[in-house]
């Protein structure tokens, strides 16, 4: 397995570049995610790995060794695509064994290995079956399957959870996790889902525009977000714009943000869930009266708009129980948000 | 060397190969025949030009061609689009069947269908004696000639444009489009006129383009049941056999320009095709007909028309077992023998031409095969800048009436030229299967860009992730993918060559003679079961290429 370095990588299409300066540094048997919206240049990056294009500038490499201009089929870099892309007129064995058989190993290791994995992503049985008899969640196990058996140095896997439905994504999720912490393989990820970069990466990087916005494991990203895009693109977000005045800082509508100092921050970011919502007033600092405005039941927790010093918050709390309290759209509530939970971003 | 600078040197070699050979055999002979016009004697003059635009004799013929082109739109527009609506829009028995029989047309040699509908619906054929006998008539009911038989030809014949394009715009249509409309508060016939129409309107005029081509660039059936009703194409060969090659050519040119505009507006209209929904839709499903009435009627009427369907084919075999004798005292056969087929079979005079077709069809399709492929690869997969170029001139074939293709060829390898290896070509054996390889580049180039757009790019980059060389890549993944397109192409251009008339007529030899030139030999000859005989095997080969074709379609979907 190697570790995955890229050095002020760039790639333009015409004048527009898709990445620049991208620095990465991605260790050996890591699940690494690249998150990010449409068009970021995610994809490209992991292209760029992959070695189907290559960079205007910068170099990458594979476990030391440069493989900046090595053709795709020397970089020993196994990938998993979109649309899984397995050759629709081979049947299941006859696409894992595909790469076994160009890299002419015996036939004793072929079947061995075909067997191997297919009993790995559990479709024993399937060999002789044709792709287009299979699922969407079979024909990404057999693409799997497929890259698995040459026991690449790097697995990269572009979105290859987006063509399943909600239920079938949640447990390959899983799934997919166990069995990259079972394999040490140093994994690559492509998604424009949060939720599965939050729960399945060791680190992840967010992009925007073609540039790497931050690196950190998901706790890191999600608490302490760099800027306001990530805070708002990462989770649910309240974001004020503050300002500051001899190393004090105020909300919008003048108020002073009490138990914060300093100057240069421009906006603060506090998440929903960390925001307290009460009936009393328990004079703490940062306290808001307000009223309720909007609330939407979401399940395991309910969501709630609240108005307050004219700012507005969103809260969100946990259903816990039958004995939780009742808030409602009309009624006073107090707010208290404590500053150890308020993220000062500088844009 | 460098493996990128061998590959560069490979590609612009190969591309430079390709813009030579489609620069010589397309565009240069295009444009030498425009040459042989504006140079009647060496010195420019539009003499011609003027003519053809004022003096009556020539510009009667232009005027008819046009006018047969309109018609021609305005016949087949009607029966192919009425079949379209019908088929598409009605659920009734034998629908998909009849479906299927539509597109017989595509695969029939023009010249079998003329010859079949002069044997059925001519001054003495069977259909218009037997009408004239039942009816105790003293006269035949009609005449199967001038501009109303061409048009009865050509609304068999030609009907399948507008058929397969309206058809498959059809089938494009998003139901829940349509039942928007309606939720809207449309009623049927507004969602008809006010969703369906508009949703058709490119097709429709891409097919009426490509119906104007065909029709004012017909030549078989003017030329065989035409009469006194002269058109372009047959007044070019006229000038043709009677050495005005100048008065040809300017015929061709401006027959050529008026193709090119409507080639255009087919291009432009083609490309729209169908307004694609940006969300998966529903496929537009046909209505059940309840009422028994109308299924009794629509099932009465899809017989008859798949009836009309085979009844030429029918027929041709039919004659093609009566002794060419009884002709001359009966209207309806009453001998069979299989004397016709005998003597084909057993004078190798008369076996030539059958062989002569098969080679000259084969070599037309393999070569056209060796300029296609790397042509669509360029222009399906290129980023080069050529690719807009090559995509020209390979499509303006289609653009050329294949009188004219003939005619090209003649103006440019009647001298020594680079093209023709700095000798004359005319008179050689070589000049009518390049004639069918011209005509039937635009359908092989089509055929395999199918082939190229359904080969996603992420199968080659998966199996170089999996560590297979670019030759590889291309042997084992690209190939099975390209294959059922390659053998399609390579079919179609043969069954197109083997029974081609209009080329053949213009460009064969003593050495090289056709099918369809001994066909019309043996017509002429009054030998008509000998020639109906070569008919019945052209029919059996390409009802069996056409086989082999649905074969491989199939396999290529799967």
């Amino acid at each position: 397995m190697g570790a995955v370095v890229l050095k002020n990588v760039e790639k333009r299409y015409g004048k527009q570049p898709a990445c620049t300066a991208i620095d990465l540094d991605i260790k050996e048997g890591e699940f690494f995610t690249f998150l990010g919206p449409s068009g970021c240049g995610k994809t490209t990056i992991l292209r760029l790995i992959a070695g189907f294009i290559a960079p205007d500038k910068g170099s990458i490499s594979l476990g030391g060794r440069d493989i900046t201009s090595l053709p795709p089929e020397k970089r020993d870099v196994g990938m998993v695509f979109q649309n899984y892309a397995l050759f629709p007129f081979m049947t299941v064995r006859e696409n894992i064994e595909y790469g076994l058989k160009i890299q002419k190993r015996s036939v004793h290791e072929i079947k061995n290995k075909t067997e191997h994995y297919l009993c790995m992503v559990g479709l024993e049985g399937y060999d002789n079956r044709q792709i287009a008899e299979l699922s969407g969640g079979e024909q990404q196990r057999v693409a799997f399957a497929r890259s698995l058996a040459l026991e690449p140095q790097v697995l990269l896997l572009d979105e290859p959870l987006s063509n399943l439905d909600a239920r079938l994504r949640d447990s390959m999720r899983a799934e997919l996790t166990a069995l990259q912490k079972q394999l040490g393989i140093t994994t690559i990820f492509v998604t424009h889902d949060q939720t599965e970069a939050l729960t399945m990466s060791d680190r992840l990087a967010v992009f925007n525009t073609g540039r790497c916005i931050q690196i950190g494991t998901p706790e890191q990203i999600y608490q302490q977000p760099a800027d306001t895009f990530i805070a708002q693109f990462i989770g649910e977000t309240n974001l004020f714009s503050i300002h500051s005045e001899n190393e004090r800082y105020f909300w919008e509508n003048g108020r002073e943000i009490t138990g914060l100092t300093g100057k240069g921050w421009q906006y603060i970011s506090i998440r929903p869930e960390k925001i307290v919502l009460s009936h009393t007033n328990t004079d703490w600092p940062n306290e808001f009266a307000g009223v309720i405005l909007g609330k939407r039941y979401n399940g395991f927790s309910t969501e709630f708009l609240v108005q307050a010093d004219n700012l507005d918050f969103k809260v969100v709390r946990l259903n816990a129980g039958k004995h939780d309290e009742i808030f409602d759209i009309g009624q006073q509530v107090f707010l208290h948000c404590s500053t150890s939970d308020m993220q000062l971003l500088p844009h | 060397m460098n493996i990128s600078i061998k590959n560069s040197i490979l590609f612009y070699g190969g591309v430079t190969f390709l813009l030579l050979f489609l620069f010589g055999y397309i565009l240069f002979p295009a444009l030498k025949t425009v040459e042989t016009s504006i140079l009647p004697d060496g010195v420019v003059s539009f003499i011609h030009y003027k003519n053809l635009f004022t003096v009556d004799v020539f510009r009667a013929p232009l005027i008819n061609s046009i006018l047969l082109g309109i018609l021609s739109v305005v016949v087949c527009g009607f029966v192919g689009m009425l079949l379209a609506f019908l088929l598409h829009f009605f659920d009734f028995p034998f629908r998909n069947v009849l479906d299927k029989m539509l597109l017989l047309p595509m695969v029939m040699p023009g010249i079998i269908i003329v010859f079949a509908f002069v044997q059925l619906y001519g001054e003495s054929g069977m259909v218009t004696k037997a009408i004239q006998f039942m009816w105790g008539l003293e006269h035949p009911p009609f005449r199967l000639s001038g501009l109303p038989g061409i048009l009865f030809v050509h609304a068999y014949t030609q009907y399948v444009y507008f058929y397969l394009t309206v058809s498959i715009a059809i089938k494009h249509i998003d139901l829940s489009v349509i039942e928007s409309a309606r939720s809207l508060g449309a009623s049927r016939s507004k969602v008809f006129f006010s969703i369906i129409l508009p949703f058709l309107k490119p097709a429709i005029i891409a097919a009426s383009a490509m119906t104007f081509i065909s029709g004012a660039g017909s030549f078989t059936a003017p030329s065989i049941i035409g009469g006194s009703y002269k058109v372009l194409t047959t007044q070019i060969l006229l000038s043709k056999a009677n050495n005005y090659m100048d008065i040809a050519a300017t015929q061709v040119s401006v027959l050529t320009c008026i193709s090119l505009i409507f080639f255009a507006i087919f291009r432009i209209y083609e490309t729209k095709k169908q307004f694609i929904s940006s969300v998966k839709g529903v496929p537009f499903q046909p209505v059940k007909l309840t009422n028994p009435i109308l299924r009794c009627l629509l099932l009465t009427g899809a017989l008859c028309i798949i009836s009309t369907l085979i009844l030429p084919i029918f027929t041709i075999i039919l004659v093609s077992f009566v002794p060419s004798s009884s002709w001359m005292i009966h209207y309806f056969p009453g001998e069979f023998t299989l004397q016709n087929y005998a003597e084909i079979f057993s004078s190798s005079r008369k076996m030539q031409p059958f062989v002569n077709s098969i080679i000259m069809a084969f070599a037309a399709a393999a070569f056209s095969l060796l300029i296609a492929i790397p042509s669509s690869a360029l222009i399906v997969k290129g980023q080069h800048r050529v690719k807009w170029l090559i995509e020209f001139l390979v499509m303006l074939p289609w653009a050329i009436p294949a009188s004219a293709i003939a005619i090209n060829s003649i103006n440019a390898f009647n001298e020594p030229s680079i093209f023709s290896f700095n000798t004359v070509l005319v008179g050689t054996s070589v000049l009518l299967p390049l004639g069918y390889l011209v005509r039937s580049l635009p359908i092989m180039v089509k055929t395999i860009n199918v082939s190229f757009q359904n080969m996603n790019d992420m199968y080659l980059e998966a199996s170089k992730s999996l560590g297979a060389t670019s030759l590889q890549t291309y042997r084992n993944i690209a190939l099975p993918i390209l294959l059922p397109g390659i053998i399609a192409g390579f079919l179609l251009v043969f069954i197109r060559s083997i029974g081609e008339y209009t080329v053949s007529v213009f460009l064969y030899n003593a050495s090289n003679k056709p099918m369809s030139i001994a066909m019309m030999n043996g017509v002429f000859e009054y030998n008509i079961g000998l020639a109906m005989a070569y008919g019945s095997l052209l029919i059996l080969l390409t009802f069996f290429l056409s086989f082999v074709l649905s074969k491989g379609l199939a396999f290529a979907v799967k």
